[in-house]
C-alpha cells in the first residue's frame, strides 16, 4: 500500500512536470482530437440517414440500424470497437454523473447498454443511396454533416480540390480535398483512415510492449540460461533486417486485414521494450525492496508485476508513445509501397500509395494525408519527449 | 557473433523459401505493364532452372549450397570461402559482388555526405542546447526537430518533386549522375552534379537531426553533472573552458559510437528514398531482390545488414566499456 | 588521453569522411569527363559523314525502288524476292545520323533473349538481331525477306527450304570473358542449326521459346547458306514460325567446342556472355552503363538498307512521371503515355496530337515530309502525341478459377461479367482508351466473330441469372447465399480477387468491381500481391480469381491458354482449367488446317463458344500511347504500329 501511495505522489510530479510545456499539451490537445474525430466518423460523415421518412410516411432509422452492425466496411472488428466506445465513452461520464452514489450500478447499467444494439439492430444491406432518394422526392432525410462515406465511388474519379478554381471540371459534389482514384471523397476517407491509424498505433504497440515487458522481464528476472538464450533472441531480432523480415512476413499473408498489419507490426517491434525491460529488472532486483519481498516468501511472478515493473514502467511509457508514431509511419509506409491493407478500406497510407503514380496531376492525394500523418505523427512523439523530460531524474535535482 | 550470424542467415533463407513466391517464375514471366502482362506459351516448366541452381533441393540443402557452394554451378565457392553466389532474377547469371560493386558507390556516397550533415548540424545544435538548457533555443530546435522526425521522408520525397516540377522545373528530381557535355567548365560540371544531390540528401539526413541532437544533448548533461566538472568549475576554470576542454571530449567518444548504429543505414541505404528519387543503389537492390525472391542476391543483402548491425552493438559495446571501466567486456 | 586529443580526434575523424566524400566525387567527375570527351569526338565523326550520308542515299535508291509493294497473298511456294523487307516506306529524301533516347521502365542487364524473357531484353535484341523474313508494315500476311534470300514451301506445308543471302555478318565484338578481338564472321547456315540444337538442350531455361518449335521435327543443313525447316505435322503457324527465325551466333556463345551440352547450357544461363550481345541487325550494342543506360549505334557493315537514326540511347526510368518530367526537359525523345497523362498532362501548347492518316501518308510520303521541312508546320509545339494500335495488342481480364465450385456455374460467371460496370472502367480508369472486348481475339483479328457483341452492364439481369442457379440472400445478412456443397448449409457468395500490388489500373479496376457487387450482395476481397508470389499462386491455382492481361498475337494458337489437356498440368496458361470439349475440338482443329478460310470460320466458332462460356470477363484491348520530340520525320503509324527504324532527323535539327 506504501508503495501504490509513493507511486501516485510520481505520477503526480510527472504530470505537473507535463503540464509545464505549453507545446507538450498542445500536442496532448490534438491526440485527444485526432481521437474523437477517429470515434464520431460515422457522425461526421454517413451515407445513410439518421432519420428517414418515407414518402408513404413511414419513418425508418438507416444509420443506427448500420451503427452497430456495420455493413460496409471490410474491417467490422475495428468499427464494432470505436463504435462501441463512440457510444460507450459519453454514456459513462453520463452516468457517473447521475449515479454518483450508487456507482456499484454503473457496470449492469452499462452491460445493458452494451447489449441493447444487439437487440435492436438487424443487420442488413442498405445499398440505397439515400441522398438520390431525397434528390427525387421519395422520401426525406437527416443526414450527417458530410452525406456520404467512405466506400461510396460517387464522384468522378481524381476530382482536385473544391476551392481550386477550375471551372472546366462538371461536379456533383462539394470535395473539400478532391476525390481519389475510383471517386470517393478524400476527407471522408481521411476521417475514417484515422480509426485505422490510430488503432494500427495502439494496438501493434500493444502487442509490442506486452511481448517486450514479458519477453524482458523473464530475461531479467530468471538470469541464467534464459537470460542467455532470450538476449541471443533478441539480439537475432534486432540483427534481422526489418525490412526483409516485414516484406517476407507479409509474403506469407493470404488477407491483408488490419489485423494482420498490426501484428506484423507488433511482432517486429518488440525488441527495444524487451531490452529495456531486461536492463531495468536486472538493476532492481539488486535493490533492497525487492530482496525484501524474496525473503517474506512472495512468488516470482507477483515481484515482477506488482515490485519491480510500476518502478521500471516510465521508459516503457515514452516508449509507447514514440512506438505509436512509429506505427503509423510503418503502416502509412507499407500502404505506400503497396503491401498494407487492401481496398476499400481507408488508411492515410493507402491514400498515399494512389497518389504515387502521378503526384504532379494529383497532388491532393499526396498532400493530405502526408499533413495527417505528419500531425499525428508529431503529436504522439512530442508526447512522449514531454514524457520523458517530465519522468527524467535528473530534473528533479 | 559467428553463431548469430550464422543462426541469423539461417533463419532468413529458411523464411524466404518457405514464403510464397518463386524466384523462377518471376524470372520467366516479366511483370509488362499494369496490371501485370503474360505472354502466351510463358508458362511452361523450368525445371532445369531450379535443378541447376538447387531450387528443387529442400531449404536446409539450398542454405548448405549457399554456405559452401553449389555442385551444379561452376566456380561456386559458397560464402565460407567469400563467394556471394550468383544472382538469380534480378540479373541472371552475374555475380552477385558485381551487382554490389555496381550499386553501392552511389548508397554509399549519399549517405555518407547526408551523416556527415547529420553530424556537422546536430551536434553543435546538441550541445548548445545541452550548456543552455531549457532556453528558448533548446525548446525551439527541439520543436523543430522533433516535427521534421514526424516528417516521413517519402512524403517529403514525393512533395518536393511535386514542388520543385512545378516551380523549379530546370532543377533535376532524379538520374544521380547526370551526363554532362564537356563545354561546361568543370565548377559548373560540379554545380550540376550537386543540384542532382541535394533533394535525396536533405531526404535522407533530415530525420536523423533529432536523435543526434538529443543524444548529444543528453550525454552532455550527464558529462556536466559530473563531479569532475564541477571540481573543475570550483576550481575557478572559466566556463567555456570547463565545457570545450572536459566536457565536450568526454562526451564526444559515445557520440562516436553512436555512428557505428548508423553503419548499417549506410550500406544498406533507404528504400524509400532511393525508389522515390530513382537511386539505382542499394536499397533498390534489395527491394529488387525481395519482390523477385532473388535468393543469393537477397541473402547478400541481409546478411550484410546483419553482420554490420552486429559489429555496430559491439563497437558500441567496447566504447563503452572505454568510457565507462565498470562495464567490462567478458560479462 | 589529455584533452588535445580529444580534439584531434574530432578533426581527424572529419577530415576522413570529407576526404572520403571528396574521393567519390572525384571518381565522378573523371567518369563524367570520360563521357563528355566520348561524345565530343563523336560529334566531329559525324561532320565527317556528310560524305557517306551521300553514298548511303544512292545505295538506297537501288535498294528500294519507289513504287508500289506486293499485294498478292497467295501461298507462295517458290517466291523470290529481291527486296528487303519494308524497304517500300523508306523515305527517298531522308538523311542519316541524330540519337533517339528512349525511356525504358527497368532492365535487369541480362542481354540473352533466349533464357530471359524481359520486355526491354528482347526490345533491344530485336534492333541488334534479324529475322529471316518480316511482315509487311501494311500488309501483315505479308513476309517478306531480310536475312533470307528466298524460301520453298513444299506442298504439304511441312517443308520449308530457305536460301540464305550471302554477305550477311555478326557485329565484330571484344568477348567479355577472353577479353579477345573477334572480328565479324558472316551469318550462315551453322548459325541457324546452332540455334534449332541451343533450344533443344533441355537444360537450357528456355521454354517460352522452345514451346513454339514442339512441332519442328528438325531444321537440317544443306549447303552453307541453305537449310530446311521440317514441321512433324501441318501447322497454322508454321510459316510465320519458320520464317522469323533468327540465327544465333555459335563462336559467341559456345566458342569452345569442346564443351559438353551441360556445360554449354550453364554457361547459357550464367556466363558473362549474357551482359552483351551480338547479332546480324542493323544495330550494335556499343556501351552500357550499368544501372542508368544503354547505347546501341548502327551497324555501317549492315547488309541491308540502314535505318537514319545512328545511335539508340535507353536510359532507364521506371516512373512514368518522371519519363515525362525528362521527355517536356529533352532529356529523352520518346515514351509511352499513361491515359492519365495523355489526357491530363499533355494537353498544353507543348503538345500537339498528330493522327496521321496511313493511307495518304504512304502514297504522299514525299509530300508530307517536304511540308514539314519547309517549315510550314506550326511551331509552337514541342511534342507530338500518338495514339495507334500496335501488332500485339495486349488486352485484359478478369480470370475464374474453375476448379472452385462457385466458379463451375456458368451462370455466375456470366452474372459476375453483366455486374462488372466496364463502361464506367472504360470512362474513370483507361480516360476512354481501349476498347471493350468480347472475347479472346483483340485488335482488327480476323477471327473475331463481329456478330458477339460485349455483354452489356445489368445488375437486374445478373441477379435473375443468379436466382436462378440458387443464388439468394435467405438469412438477410446482405450477402446473397447457396448451398454449394450439397451439404445443406448456405454458403454466402464471397471470393477474393489477387492482383497485383505494383500498378495503379488493377487497384482502380478492383475497387469499381468490389463496390460493384457489393451492391448486388457479392462480397469481393481484394488481395494485392507482389508479381513473383502473384504467379507462383497462378501456378499452384491458389486463387480464387485474378485480374491479368494476355499480350495479343497477330496469328493466335488458343491450344496453351483453351485446351482441356493444358488444365491439368501444374504450370501452365490455362490456370483457370477451363475445360470444354467442344472448345478443344475447335482448338485440334484450327491448329492444323492450313486453309486460312477454314481457320478463320473454326476460331470464329471459338470465339463464340469461349464467349458463351465466359470463363474470363474480358476488359479491354490496349492501345499504345506515345508521345515524341517533334524533331523526328516520317511518322507513320502503319497497320502494325510505328516503325522506329524509318524515322529520320533532318540535318538541322541532329
Amino acid at each position: 500500500m506504501k508503495n501504490s501511495n509513493k507511486s501516485k505522489t510520481y505520477w503526480q510530479n510527472v504530470w505537473t512536470q507535463f503540464r509545464q510545456k505549453r507545446v507538450v499539451m498542445l500536442s496532448l490537445y490534438i491526440a485527444v482530437v485526432l481521437f474523437i474525430i477517429a470515434l464520431y466518423a460515422p457522425f461526421i460523415a454517413s451515407r445513410l440517414p439518421f432519420i428517414w421518412d418515407n414518402a408513404d410516411g413511414s419513418r425508418t432509422y438507416p444509420f443506427f440500424r448500420e451503427f452497430f452492425a456495420p455493413m460496409d466496411s471490410r474491417e467490422k472488428l475495428i468499427e464494432y470497437l470505436f463504435n462501441y466506445l463512440a457510444f460507450c465513452l459519453p454514456a459513462i461520464i453520463l452516468l457517473k454523473l447521475l449515479l454518483k452514489k450508487h456507482l456499484k450500478l454503473l457496470l449492469p447499467i452499462l452491460l445493458l447498454i452494451l447489449a441493447l444494439p444487439f437487440i435492436l439492430t438487424q443487420a442488413r444491406n442498405q445499398p440505397q443511396d439515400y441522398t438520390k432518394l431525397q434528390l427525387q422526392n421519395k422520401g426525406h432525410g437527416i443526414f450527417a454533416p458530410i452525406a456520404y462515406g467512405p466506400y461510396q465511388q460517387k464522384f468522378r474519379p481524381k476530382l482536385p480540390p473544391n476551392w481550386i478554381e477550375n471551372t472546366d471540371i462538371p461536379r456533383d459534389g462539394y470535395n473539400l480535398l478532391g476525390t481519389d482514384e475510383v471517386g470517393r471523397d478524400v476527407l471522408v476517407r481521411m476521417i475514417y483512415g484515422a480509426r485505422v491509424s490510430l488503432s494500427v498505433g495502439f494496438f501493434s504497440v500493444g502487442i509490442a510492449t506486452i511481448l517486450g515487458i514479458i519477453i524482458g522481464s523473464l530475461a531479467g528476472y530468471f538470469g541464467g540460461w534464459i537470460d542467455i538464450i532470450i538476449s541471443r533472441v533478441i539480439e537475432l531480432v534486432i540483427c534481422f533486417p526489418t525490412f526483409f523480415l516485414t516484406l517476407t512476413i507479409i509474403a506469407f499473408l493470404e488477407q491483408r486485414s488490419i489485423l494482420n498489419i498490426m501484428l506484423v507490426i507488433g511482432l517486429t517491434g518488440w525488441t527495444g521494450t524487451a531490452r529495456l525491460i531486461r536492463g531495468e529488472i536486472l538493476k532492481q532486483k539488486q535493490l533492497d525492496y525487492v530482496t525484501g519481498a524474496r525473503a517474506l516468501g512472495a512468488k516470482s511472478g507477483r515481484i515482477i508485476f506488482y515490485h519491480i515493473l510500476p518502478n521500471a514502467i516510465s521508459p516503457v511509457l515514452v516508449g509507447i508513445s514514440f512506438g505509436i508514431a512509429s506505427a503509423i509511419l510503418a503502416e502509412s509506409g507499407l500502404s505506400f509501397l503497396g503491401l498494407g491493407v487492401a481496398t476499400p478500406t481507408a488508411t492515410w497510407g493507402e491514400l498515399l500509395n494512389e497518389g504515387r503514380d502521378s503526384p504532379l496531376t494529383n497532388w491532393w492525394l499526396t498532400m493530405f494525408p502526408g499533413i495527417a500523418i505528419f500531425i499525428a505523427m508529431t503529436a504522439y512523439n512530442l508526447i512522449g519527449e514531454g514524457l520523458r523530460d517530465a519522468m527524467d531524474p535528473r530534473l528533479k535535482e | 557473433m559467428l553463431p548469430t550470424l550464422l543462426m541469423i542467415t539461417l533463419l532468413s533463407y529458411m523464411m524466404m523459401r518457405l514464403a510464397p513466391g518463386d524466384p523462377v517464375k518471376s524470372n520467366m514471366l516479366s511483370a509488362s505493364g499494369d496490371p501485370g502482362q503474360l505472354k502466351e506459351g510463358e508458362s511452361e516448366a523450368a525445371k532445369q532452372f531450379r535443378k541447376h541452381f538447387g531450387l528443387d533441393k529442400p531449404w536446409y540443402v539450398g542454405y548448405w549450397y549457399w554456405l559452401t557452394g553449389n555442385p551444379n554451378i561452376p566456380g561456386s565457392k559458397g560464402i565460407i570461402r567469400g563467394d556471394f553466389g550468383i544472382s538469380i532474377t534480378v540479373n541472371l547469371g552475374t555475380p552477385v559482388s558485381e551487382l554490389l560493386k555496381e550499386r553501392l558507390p552511389p548508397t554509399l556516397k549519399l549517405n555518407l555526405i547526408s551523416i556527415v550533415i547529420m553530424y556537422l548540424i546536430a551536434l553543435p545544435i546538441g550541445i548548445y542546447s545541452a550548456i543552455f538548457r531549457d532556453s528558448f533555443f533548446d525548446r525551439t530546435t527541439s520543436l523543430i526537430f522533433f516535427m521534421l522526425y514526424s516528417l516521413p521522408s517519402f512524403w517529403v520525397a514525393l512533395l518536393s518533386i511535386i514542388f520543385i516540377s512545378k516551380y523549379l522545373p530546370w532543377w533535376p528530381t532524379s538520374d544521380l549522375d547526370p551526363i554532362i557535355p564537356l563545354t561546361t567548365s568543370y565548377w559548373s560540371a560540379q554545380l550540376q552534379t550537386a543540384t542532382h544531390y541535394v533533394l535525396p540528401i536533405i531526404c535522407l539526413s533530415y530525420g536523423s537531426f533529432t536523435f543526434l541532437s538529443r543524444f548529444t544533448r543528453s550525454t552532455m548533461l550527464d558529462v556536466i553533472k559530473q563531479d569532475y566538472i564541477r571540481t573543475a568549475k570550483a576550481k575557478g576554470l572559466s566556463n567555456k573552458k570547463v565545457i570545450f576542454k572536459h566536457a565536450l571530449r568526454n562526451s564526444v567518444i559515445p557520440l562516436i559510437t553512436t555512428s557505428a548504429s548508423m553503419l548499417p543505414a549506410l550500406i544498406v541505404g533507404s528504400v524509400f528514398i532511393e525508389f522515390i528519387f530513382r537511386i539505382p543503389g542499394m536499397g533498390m537492390l534489395s527491394f529488387e531482390a525481395i519482390s523477385s525472391r532473388d535468393y543469393p542476391l537477397l541473402m547478400t543483402t541481409a546478411g550484410i545488414t546483419a553482420a554490420l548491425t552486429l559489429m555496430g552493438i559491439l563497437l558500441s559495446d567496447i566504447a563503452y566499456g572505454i568510457v565507462d571501466p565498470r562495464i567490462s567486456l567478458d560479462k | 588521453m589529455n584533452d588535445r586529443s580529444g580534439c584531434m580526434i574530432i578533426i581527424l575523424i572529419l577530415l576522413l569522411l570529407s576526404n572520403i566524400v571528396g574521393f567519390y566525387l572525384y571518381i565522378d567527375s573523371n567518369s563524367r569527363y570520360t563521357v563528355a570527351v566520348a561524345e565530343n569526338t563523336e560529334k566531329i565523326d559525324f561532320l565527317n559523314s556528310n560524305i557517306e550520308n551521300l553514298k548511303e542515299k544512292i545505295a538506297n535508291i537501288r535498294i528500294a525502288p519507289a513504287g508500289t509493294f506486293p499485294t498478292s497473298s497467295a501461298p507462295d511456294t517458290a517466291t523470290n524476292f529481291t527486296q528487303f523487307a519494308n524497304s517500300e516506306f523508306r523515305p527517298e529524301n531522308a538523311v542519316s545520323g541524330g540519337v533517339i533516347t528512349q525511356a525504358i521502365a527497368s532492365f535487369s542487364g541480362n542481354l540473352n533473349s533466349l533464357v530471359r524473357s524481359e520486355a526491354t531484353t528482347s526490345m533491344i535484341d530485336s534492333s541488334c538481331n534479324d529475322t529471316l523474313a518480316a511482315r509487311n508494315l501494311m500488309n501483315p500476311e505479308q513476309y517478306e525477306p531480310k536475312i533470307a534470300q528466298s524460301w520453298e514451301i513444299s506442298s504439304n506445308g511441312l517443308i520449308y527450304t530457305i536460301h540464305l543471302k550471302k554477305g550477311v555478318t555478326w557485329h565484330p565484338y571484344t568477348d567479355p570473358v577472353t577479353g579477345n578481338k573477334v572480328p565479324s564472321k558472316e551469318v550462315t547456315a551453322d548459325d541457324f542449326i546452332f540455334f534449332w540444337e541451343t533450344i533443344n538442350n533441355q537444360e537450357i531455361p528456355c521454354d517460352p521459346i522452345r514451346t513454339y518449335f514442339k512441332l519442328v521435327d528438325r531444321i537440317e543443313k544443306i549447303d552453307t547458306y541453305t537449310f530446311k525447316v521440317i514441321w512433324k505435322e501441318p501447322y497454322a503457324l508454321a510459316k510465320g514460325i519458320s520464317l522469323t527465325l533468327s540465327p544465333l551466333p555459335r563462336h559467341y556463345y559456345r566458342p569452345d567446342p569442346a564443351w559438353t551440352d551441360s556445360e554449354f547450357a550453364a554457361q547459357m544461363i550464367t556466363s558473362k556472355r549474357n551482359q552483351f550481345l551480338i547479332g546480324c541487325g542493323p544495330y550494335y550494342l556499343d556501351s552500357w552503363i550499368k544501372g542508368e543506360s544503354l547505347t546501341l549505334k548502327r551497324y555501317e557493315n549492315y547488309y541491308g538498307p540502314k535505318p537514319y537514326i545512328k545511335e539508340i540511347r535507353y536510359k532507364v526510368m521506371p516512373e512514368p512521371n518522371i519519363q515525362l518530367v525528362e521527355l517536356k526537359k529533352g532529356g529523352i525523345d520518346l515514351m509511352g503515355l499513361t491515359p492519365e497523362q495523355w489526357i491530363k498532362e499533355t494537353d498544353s501548347s507543348d503538345f500537339k496530337v498528330v493522327t496521321p492518316d496511313i493511307k495518304t501518308a504512304v502514297q504522299d510520303s514525299l509530300a508530307w515530309n517536304n511540308l514539314k521541312i519547309a517549315g510550314k508546320t506550326p511551331k509552337d509545339y514541342a511534342i507530338e502525341k500518338f495514339q495507334y494500335i500496335s501488332a500485339a495488342v495486349p488486352w485484359f481480364y478478369m480470370a475464374y478459377n474453375q476448379d472452385m465450385p462457385l466458379f463451375q456455374d456458368r451462370n455466375v460467371r456470366t452474372a459476375l461479367t453483366m455486374l462488372t460496370d466496364r463502361e464506367r472502367i472504360m470512362k474513370d480508369v483507361r480516360y476512354n482508351f481501349g476498347k471493350i472486348i468480347a472475347g479472346p481475339f483483340v485488335g482488327s483479328s480476323p477471327y473475331i466473330d463481329p456478330e458477339v457483341k460485349p455483354i452489356p452492364y445489368s445488375p437486374e439481369a445478373a441477379l435473375k441469372l443468379l436466382k436462378e442457379s440458387g443464388w439468394e440472400d435467405t438469412d438477410g445478412d446482405g450477402l446473397l447465399d447457396k448451398d454449394l456443397n450439397g451439404d445443406g448449409k448456405r454458403e454466402p457468395f464471397k471470393f477474393s480477387l489477387m492482383i497485383s500490388n505494383s500498378g495503379s489500373t488493377a487497384r482502380q479496376m478492383g475497387a469499381i468491381i468490389q463496390s460493384d457487387l457489393k451492391n448486388a450482395g457479392i462480397q469481393l476481397d481484394l488481395s494485392p500481391i507482389e508479381w513473383s508470389a502473384f504467379v507462383d499462386k497462378l501456378n499452384n491455382k491458389a486463387f480464387d480469381s485474378c485480374i491479368l492481361g494476355w499480350t495479343g498475337v497477330l496469328d493466335p494458337d488458343p491450344y496453351q491458354v483453351w485446351h482441356s489437356s493444358q488444365a491439368d498440368l501444374k504450370q501452365s496458361s490455362n490456370f483457370i482449367s477451363f475445360r470444354n470439349k467442344e472448345a478443344d475440338r475447335l482448338i485440334d482443329e484450327a491448329r492444323t488446317s492450313i486453309d486460312p478460310e477454314k481457320r478463320k470460320q473454326l476460331l470464329r466458332k471459338f470465339y463464340r463458344l469461349i464467349h458463351d462460356e465466359q470463363p474470363y470477363t474480358f476488359l479491354f484491348s490496349d492501345v499504345n500511347l506515345r508521345a515524341q520530340n517533334k524533331k523526328y520525320y516520317n511518322n507513320r503509324v502503319y497497320k502494325l504500329g510505328m516503325d522506329d527504324n524509318l524515322i529520320w532527323i533532318p540535318r538541322d535539327l541532329q
